[in-house]
């Protein structure tokens, strides 16, 4: 008697690699999330750039205003440009956006209990709480030392 | 054909037969096993026990006492030798699992913790909050994988048992996936199938439990034992019938009827007991049977609670507030809220009796060895004689270890005596069973399978229910045998071979109806009343009472050649310490010890 | 039964292996009351229209983990998941995703099962424990039994793998369930085996492939979390790494 080893003949949906997120509300709120890390590095690029202009200056103690050109023009032409500006407030609201989302699913990568003899867990909004005051926290910082230098 | 040669053959891999497999490769790691189910392993309807399992760990416990719980709860039809070994074993297999990985509950000290279950004296009962199989299942499943010696064949069916000079050499299965039939050879071979609750039509049971293995023995002329005394779990969720657990009671729960009254009293197990603080073998902790027959006759009186799907009655847990229920009783949560719509933390839920549980099954010794050479069983699909008459809540799970483990070191032990054989009247056999399941395809006929199977469980319903009468039952007989006949012109309408459950389900229902008939020719032979087989028929009603003279003795249901219809035998119940005596809980059950005791002390 | 049936569309997608190239869609009316399951949904129409279609299936309460499907393109039990939810909507109930079809609603989930059998899913107990007797159990208090409970309570449904993205685009991904499972044993304080389940969480294909994406969690229907255990799963892994470099091994 013959005997066929397999009647099988499976199915495999075709996967679209580039699309594939377009198919579920869930995972294009999941791309919006990851893709705000793309305007992130633009601000990484803006604040290096500033950087490099600001060493670009002869800085002597008896400063010209020739000698910080570039950091002038930096500040003036480049950041004071409206669409720089417009690009800024973007990716202000972006960064924000990208922060709560985030601080959203932090709960899940922490894991402790309320106490040594406690089977409950430390609830989610303490860790939530707490990421949020670090931000606030450090933007009051960078806004203080902003303010007090100027 | 593929044919395969195997020390070891196990069909079924729920706890049972995962737990045999185990044992043998730690017996010996060059013994090859084949562990062949229907199902993935996980799938196994072990998974939805619920309350524990049962094993003596605490001080003012001890053997004797589980013992006696387990014989007097069967009504003295346990072979009481096999209880012996059963109780003493138990523990050691519930500590094995625990050092598995089981997540048995704990107490603050961090030891094991056991709760109050169902007509146990002393709280034993292990459990995993209320998922007790399921870790149980997961547990074995998981550990089983390192062992390179288990080969598993998943989403098998077995199609029949293969034999010669009246040994059981192997048996042929059915790949789902690949559609193609399969050939093993075995030096032993362990039915752990699991029970037939399938054969009614409302039950807690998952659709596989479909009394495959029962039906395989059977149909070799093993006997299945006690087929009778089928289970009706006195807490089922209303509708689907779904499993809210005997550990709901063990903690405390209630039971009322449509006057708020705790009717159990009325039925011998009382006297009430206040409302969270439940007793052993009192009330709501009263053995199974007992409880299902209380809502009969609830139902009689008319005291019942009406709702569209039908009558209940209120299981009440609300007195132990949501972070105790949550903590002790989260499925059950989940599982009324789901399926009832009702919040057990703040409203009573509806529950009614559901069959749930076969006591009786393939008929073994106490090393789950069957009359058949070569073959075993164990767990739900045998008889070893644990639960006689009625099983004990909890005493099930650790029935599945316990026996798994000793069926598995006895068919070690019968592998190492035998060499590897084969022969062509084995390869036939196969042959010939292939043959009749492929000739399924060909029957043109145009009866309903799902007509069938329905028929089926309300006419069992009907005739072998909680109460039981000659009359209904010879209906019952009669339905069956029509429905045996109706079953061979169904037409199938698909040939595919790949994953054709339409295929599959035919060939379950005609175990299921073989199984089935052997209950209810069981049952009306049964000419007494005991544990769960309670009659109201007799001449002067004299079958409503237990009749030691004439059945302190195990139904055997034969498979007859040629007839369409199981023969019936008797065959006498192992006594060792414990004598026959009234069974009786609640304040009866004080009062009897209390004589007992002024007894012994003259 | 209630008095007043409603019906709605029900359309399931049909693949049978030895007669079609391609799955298609098969519509049927279903009549509902307010305790039809999507189970008994198909249970309706393999009774009373198709005898043919397969699916898979067995305790009807959620806890086997035999009836992961899509429904509406969403991984869900269909024994856990009512018609009662999309009324006034029709139902597409197809297999589960990122699984080939085999038939039907029936997939092909070996490959779930070898990930969840390759990560050493068992207690490895340390020398000094390794042959504890049997009238003895491990201690473990309530507060480590929490540690991994909710971890150990996954059915192996395949729900978690049909939500992932990462598994959509990396098949060799270990994937939730069994990152899941390997957390568990690492975290149970009966088990010593951590180091042997190393090589599997730290590798391409273990915790580190996974974005948290966190639509695992979001289908899980015994709310085991799986995201959180990778997340958890990633900081054991990233420890390990720092640790080894510290302390090199051999």
């Amino acid at each position: 008697m013959s005997e066929v080893k397999s009647f099988r003949k499976p199915y495999n949906p075709p996967v679209k690699k580039m699309t594939w997120w377009l198919e579920n509300p869930f995972y294009i709120f999941y791309m919006v999330r990851e893709g705000t890390a793309v305007l992130a590095l633009f601000a990484v690029l803006e604040i290096l750039f500033g950087i490099f202009m600001l060493a670009l200056c002869e800085l002597t103690p008896n400063q010209s205003l020739t000698g910080v050109a570039p950091y002038v023009w930096y500040l003036q032409n480049f950041l004071g440009n409206p669409v720089i500006i417009a690009l800024n407030v973007i990716i202000l609201v972006s960064q924000l956006f990208h922060a709560v989302t985030w601080f959203a699913l932090m709960p899940k990568a922490v894991r402790v209990f309320m106490n040594k003899n406690s089977t409950e867990l430390l609830p989610e909004w303490v860790t939530k709480a707490a990421l949020y005051l670090g931000l606030v926290g450090a933007t009051v910082v960078i806004l203080a030392v902003a303010y007090l230098t100027k | 054909m593929e044919k395969y040669q195997f020390d070891v053959a196990i069909v079924g891999a729920g706890g049972t037969g995962l737990r045999a497999a185990i044992a043998v490769a730690q017996a010996d790691p060059k013994l090859r096993v084949a562990l062949i189910s229907k199902v993935y392993p996980m799938r196994s309807h072990t998974v939805a026990a619920e309350g524990g399992a049962a094993g003596v760990v605490r001080d003012d416990d001890s053997y004797q006492k589980h013992f006696e719980d387990t014989v007097a709860g069967g009504d003295w039809l346990c072979e009481q030798d096999v209880v012996e070994k059963f109780v003493r074993q138990a523990p050691e297999e519930l500590y094995q699992l625990e050092h598995w990985g089981c997540p048995w509950s704990r107490k603050p000290n961090g030891d094991v913790n056991v709760r109050r279950f169902g007509g146990m004296k002393v709280p034993r009962t292990w459990f995993a909050a209320d998922k007790s199989g399921f870790h149980m299942l997961h547990t074995l499943y998981q550990t089983s994988v390192q062992f390179p010696s288990i080969q598993r064949f998943d989403e098998h069916f077995v199609l029949d048992l293969l034999e010669e000079d009246g040994e059981c050499k192997g048996v042929v299965c059915y790949d789902l996936q690949n559609g193609a039939f399969r050939q093993i050879n075995a030096k032993a071979v362990f039915l752990a199938t699991g029970g037939a609750g399938r054969c009614y039509l409302f039950n807690t049971n998952g659709g596989i439990v479909t009394g495959d293995g029962m039906a395989l023995a059977y149909r070799h002329g093993v006997p299945l034992r006690d087929m009778e005394f089928v289970q009706y779990h006195p807490t089922g969720l209303l509708g689907c019938g779904l499993l809210m657990t005997e550990g709901c009671r063990g903690e405390g729960g209630v039971l009322y009827n449509k006057d708020g009254y705790r009717y159990l009293q009325d039925y011998g197990l009382g006297p009430e007991t206040p409302v969270g603080q439940p007793k052993n073998k009192y009330m709501e902790l009263g053995p199974r049977d007992r409880l299902s027959q209380a809502f009969w006759n609830e139902s009689k009186k008319g005291r019942t609670i009406k709702y569209p799907l039908g009558e209940a009655v209120h299981l009440d847990l609300t007195h132990l507030g949501e972070k105790y229920l949550h903590e002790r009783l989260p499925l059950i949560c989940e599982l009324a809220m789901t399926y009832s719509g009702v919040d057990p933390v703040k409203a009573p839920v509806p529950v009614r009796p559901v069959v749930h549980y076969t006591m009786g099954g393939i008929e073994t010794d106490g090393n789950t060895a069957t009359r058949m050479p070569g073959l075993y069983a164990g767990g739900e699909c045998a008889s070893v004689g644990i639960h006689g008459a009625n099983r004990l809540g909890s005493n099930s799970l650790v029935e599945t270890i316990v026996f798994g483990k000793i069926g598995g070191d006895a068919m070690a032990e019968r592998a190492h005596s035998l060499k590897d054989f084969d022969s062509p009247e084995l390869a036939r056999q196969a042959e010939a069973a292939q043959k009749r399941a492929l000739d399924l395809f060909d029957v043109k006929g145009t009866e309903s399978m799902s007509k069938i199977r329905h028929e089926m469980g309300q006419s069992m319903e009907e005739g072998v229910g909680i109460y039981r009468e000659e009359e209904s039952m010879k209906k019952t007989i009669e339905t069956l045998k029509t429905l045996q006949n109706r079953i061979k012109n169904v037409g199938l309408t698909d040939r595919g071979r790949v994953f054709n459950t339409e295929w599959m389900n035919l060939i379950e229902l005609g175990y299921t109806l073989d199984v089935a008939q052997c209950m209810v020719h069981s049952a009306i032979n049964r000419k007494e009343s005991r544990g769960s087989h309670q009659r109201l028929d007799g001449p002067d009603g004299a079958y409503k009472q237990r009749d030691d003279v004439n059945f302190l003795k195990h139904s055997l249901a034969f498979k007859q050649e040629g007839a369409d219809e199981p023969r019936i035998e008797l065959s006498p119940v192992k006594i060792t310490t414990f004598q026959p005596a009234k069974r009786v809980y609640g304040a009866e059950a004080e009062a009897a010890e209390a004589a007992k005791k002024a007894k012994e002390a003259k | 039964m209630e008095a007043t049936q409603k019906t709605m569309k029900v359309t399931v997608l049909r693949y049978r292996p030895e007669q079609d190239k391609e799955p298609w869609e098969q519509t049927f009316d279903v009549p509902y009351h307010k305790d039809t399951s999507v189970l008994e949904a198909l249970f309706y129409i393999k009774d009373n229209f198709e005898p043919s279609l397969s699916f898979r299936w067995s305790c009807r309460m959620a806890v086997c983990g035999s009836c992961g499907m899509m429904v509406n393109g969403v991984p869900h039990l269909a024994c856990k998941t009512f018609l009662r939810d999309y009324e006034g909507k029709d139902m597409k109930i197809e297999p589960l995703a990122n699984f080939p079809i085999e038939r039907d609603l029936v997939v092909d989930l070996s490959d779930l099962i070898e990930k969840i059998e390759r990560i050493k899913p068992y207690i490895i107990p340390d020398a000094k424990n390794a042959n504890m007797p049997l009238n003895k159990n491990f201690k473990q208090t309530p507060m480590q039994m929490e540690a991994y409970l909710q971890f150990a309570q996954c059915i192996n449904c395949g729900c978690c793998y049909a939500a992932c993205p990462q598994y959509k685009l990396n098949p060799k991904f270990i994937g939730p369930a069994a990152l899941t499972l390997l957390y568990r044993y690492n975290v149970d304080n009966r088990d010593a085996g951590a180091k042997l389940r190393a090589p599997f969480l730290n590798s391409e294909e273990g915790a580190w492939s996974c974005t948290f994406v966190g639509y695992c969690s979001e289908v899980c229907p015994k709310h085991v979390d799986p995201s959180s255990a990778i997340q958890l799963g990633k900081k054991m892994s990233a420890t390990d790494y720092v640790f080894n470099m510290i302390k090199p091994e051999h």
